[in-house]
């Protein structure tokens, strides 16, 4: 008697153990997608970068440290693979890069008025929606593994299994650093 | 409140239960009309209950009992045949649903290059969401509603009036997208397709029930209802048929009580879900009052009207519906902030700030206030204008009159004055608006203005906190 009630409570772990890894797969499985949406965004952006340039260059040709700060964060951004910081870093200064340009641009009123430069700021002003959109479900399942992984008989079995809790993704973490140092004025 | 408490994801577990529940009773409540059929049918002939049974190796007497064992029976027997119409009529329904509805409403599918704003919304919303894009629709006509429609991946359809789209600005048009885009992950667009597919089946019993009644289509039935009206098979089939009648009707009434139970409940997490979704409750409220009184759309059919944002008909307002108000409160409750036009007559008089904004009732003396203060007054004005204004275009707008109205007409200028006082955290479209009007309020005092907003950055902080992340800015989406 005994025994079956020890093979009954072996039986009915077994079942949960297998539930809770499957759960936990299922919800890091679906971080990584999340994750693959914003990729696609922000290859979009890095494609949407030297036309972008150029068009600007067209107009504004000796604004030169502006550009090459633009397409170093780019080359710099497409190096970065991955969900980790140094990503999130390198799309962040590439994020601060571009709305550099975009100041520089507002100098330029025969360059605003171009109807090619407005078609590509629309098209970037979408992209960053979508980043948006696209890192705000990212963090919510990131969220949602998070907490599922600290839960109580969860967290044994990721330990088990190796779970790790997973990063969330920051751009604005970068550029609030960024803001908070005072502007350097120079007038020579 | 209530409604202080609502989970998402728990309602989403009852929607799917409740699906799979009525797919499984209303077959069910089917089988049981066809079994009253039988039964009616033996109890009104006798005669054929004996022809019947005779041919079956049971004894029978002639007790009521043994009728009801043998209409049973008889349902057994024709039991594959109803579910064969009834699966037929589902798969039809499941399949053409949304040609159906499109054709019933007269809305039409939109791509990205047609309405590159609202789709670009509605795409953004679904990313943030991490579903799949639903199908965009419009209706051209001028009054605000919005509807979702569709069972699967495939057919789900976010639609909205042209009228919504002129009114709303940038943020309102996106909380009653959210709401719409809501409806449809909570699953509740499912549920009530399903159980519209039923009602649609039942109703169509009660017409054919009803046929040799209303039009005189009993004599060609050879029912000779009215020529031996007096003979005792012509009263019996008569007895029979009403009582048919009653039967289909209780079933009817059945289906529309689960539709209640389930509508009401449905409209809060919507509303819940769309200020969770936007982060904006403000712009949900303000849709909200802009769609009160405007939503009619007399065309719709009933099982569209259901999963639209407001009423489509005043006999709605009282059943599927909650009140605006109610859900207003809600939807202060839910976020914890949120300001609504009545508040301002709570919150902006030089008195204290009232923290619970759920509060309804404003004492007498303060709304003595409320008239004196130059911002508060300006409001109530202005409402009082618009009222007035409604009043008149309503009647236009009922009867269903194309274009009729510009849209400088329906949104008097004083409905203005209001939108750019509702924005007490100087939100970016209400500076300038303020500014244009020849009666711009006075600026909201310092020492009022800054408790708002501090209720308002812990309720944010609150809302997101399960997700630790700041809202996302909400940048330009383009020109409207």
């Amino acid at each position: 008697m005994s025994n079956l009630i020890l093979l009954a409570i072996l039986g009915v772990s077994v079942l949960m153990t297998i539930a809770i890894y499957n759960r936990l797969v299922g919800l890091s499985v679906s971080r990584k997608n999340a994750f693959s949406n914003i990729d696609v965004q922000l290859k979009l952006r890095h494609d949407l970068v030297p036309n972008l340039i150029e068009t600007v260059r067209g107009y504004a040709a000796h604004e030169k440290g502006t550009f090459e700060e633009v397409t170093k964060a780019r080359s710099r951004a497409m190096g970065a693979n991955g969900d980790g910081k140094d990503r999130a870093q390198a799309e962040s200064a590439l994020n601060q890069s571009l709305m550099k340009l975009m100041m520089v641009t507002e100098n330029y009123p025969e360059l605003k008025a171009d109807m090619r430069f407005q078609q590509l700021q629309d098209e970037l002003t979408d992209i960053e929606n979508k980043i948006a959109a696209t890192r705000r479900f990212f963090n919510g399942s990131t969220a949602e593994f998070n907490a599922y992984l600290g839960q109580f008989p969860a967290v044994f079995i990721g330990q088990l299994f190796g779970f790790k809790e997973q990063n969330f993704l920051e751009f604005e973490a970068a550029e609030r650093k960024a803001m908070s140092v005072a502007p350097t004025v120079s007038f020579s | 409140m209530a409604y202080k408490t609502v989970g998402l994801k728990t309602h989403i577990w009852n929607n799917n239960f409740m699906t799979f529940a009525m797919l499984l009773v209303l077959p069910g409540t089917l089988l049981f009309m066809v079994w009253m059929v039988f039964l009616g049918w033996f109890l009104t002939y006798p005669d054929s209950f004996a022809r019947s049974a005779r041919d079956y190796p049971y004894s029978y007497s002639d007790s009521i009992y043994d009728y009801g064992t043998h209409a049973f029976t008889m349902t057994l027997a024709y039991m594959p045949y109803v579910l064969v119409v009834v699966g037929v009529w589902y798969a039809i329904a499941w399949l053409f649903n949304r040609q159906i509805i499109m054709s019933a409403t007269g809305a039409k599918e939109v791509s990205r290059k047609e309405e590159p704003v609202l789709y670009n919304l509605l795409e953004n919303l679904s990313m943030s969401k991490g579903i799949t894009m639903p199908r965009l629709g419009i209706i051209e006509t001028d009054a605000l509603n919005a509807f979702a429609s569709g069972i699967d991946r495939g057919s789900y359809t976010v639609t909205v009036t042209r009228g919504l789209m002129d009114i709303m600005d940038k943020h309102e048009l996106e909380a009653v997208i959210a709401h719409e885009l809501t409806h449809i992950q909570n699953n509740d667009v499912r549920l009530m397709m399903v159980i519209s597919i039923f009602a649609g089946m039942i109703g169509t019993v009660i017409a054919l029930f009803k046929a040799p009644f209303s039009s005189g289509y009993g004599y060609h039935m050879g029912y000779g209802i009215s020529s031996h009206g007096r003979s005792r098979d012509g009263g019996r089939l008569i007895l029979f048929i009403l009582g048919m009648m009653a039967v289909a009707f209780l079933a009817s009434v059945v289906t529309n009580l689960v539709k209640l139970y389930v509508s009401r409940r449905r409209e809060f997490m919507a509303d819940a879900g769309a200020a969770e979704l936007t982060g904006r409750p403000d712009a949900m409220i303000r849709a909200l009052r802009k769609i009160e009184g405007h939503s009619e759309m007399p065309q719709m059919p009933s099982a569209v009207a259901e999963m639209c944002i407001s009423p489509t008909s005043l006999r709605e307002l009282w059943s599927t519906h909650p009140s605006t108000d109610s859900r207003i409160d809600a939807l202060k409750a839910f976020a914890g902030y949120g300001l609504d036009e009545s508040d301002y007559a709570i919150k902006y008089p030089e008195k204290e700030v009232i923290e619970q904004p759920a509060q309804q009732n404003v004492p007498n003396q303060q709304v003595n206030d409320i008239w004196d203060n130059p911002v508060t007054g300006a409001i109530l004005t202005g409402t009082l204008a618009e009222m007035g204004q409604k009043a008149g275009t309503f009647g236009n707008r009922t009867k269903g009159n194309p274009g009729g109205m510009g849209l400088a007409a329906q949104v008097p200028s004083a409905t203005k004055v209001q939108t750019a006082a509702q924005d007490p955290w100087g939100n970016e479209d209400a500076a300038p608006k303020a500014a244009s009007q020849t009666v711009a309020p006075k600026p909201v005092p310092k020492t009022a203005a800054r408790k708002p907003a501090k209720v308002a950055a812990r309720a944010r902080r609150s809302m997101e906190s399960w997700a630790d992340l700041p809202t996302p800015p909400r940048k330009t989406f383009g020109q409207r």
